[in-house]
């Protein structure tokens, strides 16, 4: 088995990378829509900014349960070959965890704006 | 888990190498590793003389900041005290603040990382001793250096995150301000360089068999804590340059009045801070996790887990920044991000805290000290997470920000969350310094002096705030409720100090009965338990599982006899083995750098150019300067010696080759990690070129007819992309053996980037665009400066290529010096066009529209 480094690592972290690049997005969709002033403006009555961070939100969940479901063919594999080197396991196991953190905290990340507005 | 250790210990093979060993083995393993005596000792880079010199260090100025926190404390005991005034308590607070966390917190982790890493990883040495020790040096000297400024009424005086405009020139018209960036500017190298010898040496020096799946949690956490110094410190190094060029030349970033803006240091600043104090926690999470199994005899409850919110934390605390700018005034929209992610950080903290006391909970709990100071780290931290998830709820923060009640919460995640672990891990890991453990009846002495000191001293700091005393007065009215409060927070702090001093008086008593052996006290199962010499173990373990002095009883002696890896040196140097990062099977045999007075010299060439930069003495600064490069020149030109041996012997049929080029080498790696972290601060820079787009109130470019037309930048980006292709015959001519040919195309190469950069930094100035003028300029001319370092780096490569070539030290075998230049200059060449696309493109876009 070869697998490089990167990509091994690149899996470990990808929830949470996910969870990153929806952060950099409503980062700076917050930050375009209060400095262009367009925080309160509504498409067809719902709200940009929420719409825009909902849909990003559920590209990104949609994302996370690619990766879940990446990383449990890549554990089953293991298990089917019974190798003794138990990276491969680990590694799957630990990026299913870290997908679930990424889920709580993508949840997490858009209730607020929805509860409590899109006041800048 | 048990399974898998019974299935193993069936299938566990013999030891890779037989008894017994040929005379004379031990003997010249002895003798390569023997470190310089009398004041040589000086010169001595191996990671046990390194890292216990840098734990020194680190506690040493642990105990001057300490002394800074104790006369604040007694200024504050009373009210209306004038024992000092508030000059000097605006620079012991910032002093304090700064030397704690630039100076003790993360040196201190990185040195601990330093002496215990290679023996958990079954390492002799680290891969690159000689930066260590560069390191080391600079950070004492330089560290010193900024402390004395305490002495000549010099200190910096702006708080530890030295916002500006208090801090520009108009503000503090001294050079504390310039000391401070300055000198943390050149600490933070020195963190870096700490940062690339720990993620190169956890993902390629590990034992033959330590997959990652098997790696202890202390080596994820240190990789974790790797990746967070190349991501994290950037910010702050690029903040700390505009703020300097700012006061020295008077481009305005951060002056509201030119187009600049002050809360652009916040973000860069607590881009930086928030990692930081992970970058200070995680390690002592990592040394809990290490303790708690062998402290409760069993093995750490969910690996896997704690893995997984080592990674979290990570990358969530990335998220973070902006909850220490809730009072800012940013738009509530965005805080609402800063406030979810400051509490989703909070779980995969918990987890580590649930995976610590299910642990204990399994376990049978040795009573020692390192158990004490655990205890008391629980307690403190835990609190102090909880007045995080508090401060992280956006009107509280409004409500508390900047009284005690931040001091007592900051003091409580930092005491809780790092001094009592590092206590801790000091008790914990002192016999293999001493040969025996410290006092344990002195420990438990200090540490419950230290824990109720530090309780008496922080916990009622939380009322002090909350009846509204701010922070970083140095005096206050009595009778506002907080005069008892204060008297009874300085009488703990006294107490915690005595509990500290007792530690030491500790430390000194044994290091009077150190015994040579290193004797498993606590029975632990990780490797740096194993017997060891100055060449650290004998042979190098074959590692099968999680605990390999649990799994395989018999590994200490066999290890000591010789019977696993290199028992010896095969080739009369220092040597240790590279691994492949995932599954860890042997690749390659490094030869360790051995003792060299070149980095002491480096390191104090480099303070001496920081300092005299700052008091504006440019002659002994530039000999400094000089120093510090001709050092570095001559330290690398030793460095890469080529396949002096044909390919070695290190047992269990496996035969390693003793030089190895391209992307499997060390050198490759850091080169790597240091262009990831080049990689980070550009970002930093861009970061602030766009942030001054979303704030300008008018147009923007603010003056587009100062921007140069079309075919500068084009004509530059076309010859950074020339140069590559120049670069790239330069390597086929190495292939081919033809030295003419590699030493014309670099030469060629070489002024190609240079004319690159001058042309666009000429049609820049041309079109009449001044860096004094207004923000937006000073951040094109900061990424095109940040270019020019890079081309100036680029040209003493090529000169050193050319050197090599010339002394025939260079060819088509011996070439890592070449690939890890070219490497560099690569990216310095698309790192070119970037800046240029980025400026222009953006400009060219936004006028567009
Ligand atoms: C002996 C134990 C300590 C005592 C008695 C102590 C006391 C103090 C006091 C009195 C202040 C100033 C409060 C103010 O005027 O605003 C302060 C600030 C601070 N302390 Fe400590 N401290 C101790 C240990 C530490 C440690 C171990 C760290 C970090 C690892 C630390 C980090 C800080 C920081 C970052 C500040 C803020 C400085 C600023 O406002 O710019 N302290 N501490
Ligand atoms: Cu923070």
């Amino acid at each position: 088995m070869s697998v490089s480094i990167g990509s091994r690592l690149l899996l470990l972290t990808g929830g949470l990378l996910i969870w990153a690049g929806l952060f950099l997005f409503s980062y700076i969709l917050a930050a375009l829509a209060c400095a262009r002033g367009f925080a309160d403006s509504a498409w067809l009555g719902v709200g940009v900014v929420p719409l825009g961070l909902v849909l990003a939100a559920v590209a990104a969940m949609a994302g996370l349960l690619r990766l879940i479901r990446h990383a449990r063919r890549l554990g089953a594999r293991v298990q089917h070959a019974r190798r003794l080197d138990d990276t491969a396991g680990v590694s799957a196991d630990v990026a299913r965890m870290v997908c679930l953190l990424a889920a709580i905290a993508i949840a997490w990340h858009v209730l607020p704006v929805l509860i409590s507005g899109t006041h800048c | 888990m048990q399974r898998e250790t019974q299935s193993l210990s069936r299938l566990r093979k013999a030891a890779p190498n037989s008894l017994p060993r040929p005379d004379g083995e031990l003997e010249a393993l002895e003798r390569a590793w023997a470190p310089p005596k009398g004041w040589r000792r000086l010169s001595a880079v191996n990671n046990t003389q390194v890292g216990l010199w840098y734990i020194g260090a680190a506690l040493l100025f642990m105990l001057l900041a300490g002394l800074l926190a104790l006369m604040m404390r007694t200024q504050l005991a009373l009210p209306q005290n004038d024992l000092i005034g508030p000059t000097l308590y605006n620079q012991l607070f910032t002093m304090h603040g700064t030397v704690m966390m630039f100076l003790f917190a993360v040196p201190v982790v990185e040195a601990m990382a330093v002496y215990i890493l290679p023996a958990m990883l079954g390492a002799r040495d680290l891969p690159f001793p000689r930066l260590s020790a560069y390191a080391l040096w600079a950070y004492l000297i330089g560290g010193l250096m900024f402390f004395g400024t305490l002495f000549f009424d010099a200190a910096p005086s702006g708080g530890w995150f030295m916002y500006p405009p208090l801090t520009s020139y108009e503000y503090s018209r001294g050079i504390g301000a310039d000391f401070w960036l300055l000198g943390i500017g050149f600490i933070e190298i020195s963190a870096i360089a700490g940062a690339i010898e720990l993620i190169v040496g956890t993902l390629r020096t590990r034992a033959p068999g330590m997959s990652l799946g098997k790696m202890p949690i202390y080596a994820w956490t240190m990789l974790v804590v790797g990746a967070m110094i190349v991501f994290g410190f950037p910010p702050v190094i690029a903040a700390t340059l505009l703020l300097e060029i700012e006061r020295a030349f008077q481009w305005p970033f951060f002056i509201a009045a030119r187009g600049g803006d002050p809360l652009l240091w916040q973000h860069l600043f607590w881009l930086f801070g928030h990692p930081e104090v992970y970058i200070i926690f995680l390690p002592a999470a990592g040394m809990i996790s290490t303790m708690v199994p062998a402290l409760a005899r069993t093995g750490l409850v969910g690996y896997r887990w704690v893995v997984a919110a080592l990674i979290g934390v990570g990358i969530l605390s990335l998220g973070l920044w902006a909850h220490h700018m809730f009072a800012t005034g940013i738009p509530q929209l965005s805080l609402n991000f800063f406030s979810a992610a400051s509490m989703a950080v909070a779980i995969p903290t918990g987890m580590q805290i649930f995976a610590w006391i299910a642990t204990l909970w399994r376990g049978n709990v040795q009573r020692s000290t390192p158990t004490w100071f655990l205890l008391a780290f629980f307690a403190s931290f835990v609190f102090g997470g909880l007045t995080g998830v508090m401060l992280a709820v956006v009107p509280y923060d409004w409500q508390v920000h900047d009284t005690y009640f931040v001091v007592a919460h900051l003091h409580y995640v930092l005491i809780g969350g790092m001094v009592f672990p590092l206590f801790a891990a000091l008790y914990y890991w002192a016999p293999l310094v001493y040969g025996r453990k410290l006092s344990e009846r002195i420990g438990t002495w200090a540490c419950a002096l230290m824990f109720s000191g530090f309780t008496v001293a922080f916990l009622p700091m939380h009322l002090t705030g909350l009846l509204g005393m701010p922070r970083r007065v140095h005096t206050y009215q009595a009778g506002l409720g907080w005069d008892a409060l204060n008297l009874v927070s300085t009488l703990g702090a006294f107490t915690l100090a005595s509990g500290i001093a007792l530690v030491f008086v500790d430390l000194a008593l044994s290091s009077r009965r150190t015994r040579p052996e290193r004797p498993n006290v606590w029975h632990a199962g990780s490797l740096e338990w194993l017997p060891q010499g100055a060449y650290g173990v004998r042979s190098i373990p074959r590692v099968e599982g999680q605990y390999p002095l649990w799994d395989n009883p018999a590994l200490a002696p066999e290890v000591q006899s010789g019977q696993h890896y290199l028992p010896g040196t095969a080739t009369g140097a220092r040597e240790t083995i590279v691994t492949s990062p995932i599954d860890a099977s042997p690749q390659y045999l490094l030869l360790v750098a051995g003792p060299s007075w070149l980095p002491l010299l480096a390191g104090a060439g480099t303070a001496a150019f920081f300092l005299f930069l700052t008091v504006k003495l440019m002659l002994p600064a530039a000999l400094g300067g000089v120093i510090a490069l001709v050092a570095c020149w001559l330290w690398l030109w030793q460095t890469d010696r080529g396949p002096v041996h044909a390919p070695v012997d290190i047992g269990g049929g496996i035969t390693l080759p003793v030089y190895a080029s391209g992307s499997v080498g060390h050198s490759w790696w850091a080169m790597v990690v240091l262009l990831l972290v080049s990689g980070t601060i550009l970002s930093a820079l861009v970061f602030a070129f766009y942030y001054y787009w979303t704030i300008a109130p008018g147009p923007w470019p603010p003056a587009p007819d100062t921007l140069p037309a079309w075919p500068w930048p084009a004509a530059a980006a076309l010859l950074c992309a020339g140069s590559a292709r120049l670069l790239r015959r330069a390597r086929q001519a190495l292939d081919r053996h033809a030295h003419r040919g590699l030493r014309a195309h670099l030469g060629i190469a070489a002024l190609t980037s240079l004319s690159a950069w001058m042309i666009a930094i000429h049609g820049q100035w041309q079109a009449g665009s001044l860096a004094t003028a207004h923000a937006f300029d000073a951040s094109v001319y900061a990424l095109l400066s940040y270019q020019g370092l890079f081309v100036a780096v680029v040209l003493i490569m090529a000169a050193y290529l050319l050197a090599r070539s010339l002394a025939g030290v260079l060819d088509g075998i011996r070439r890592v010096s070449f690939e890890v230049c070219r490497l560099f200059w690569l990216y310095t060449l698309w790192q070119g066009v970037f800046v240029l696309a980025v400026i222009y493109g953006s400009a060219a876009l936004a006028g567009a529209t």
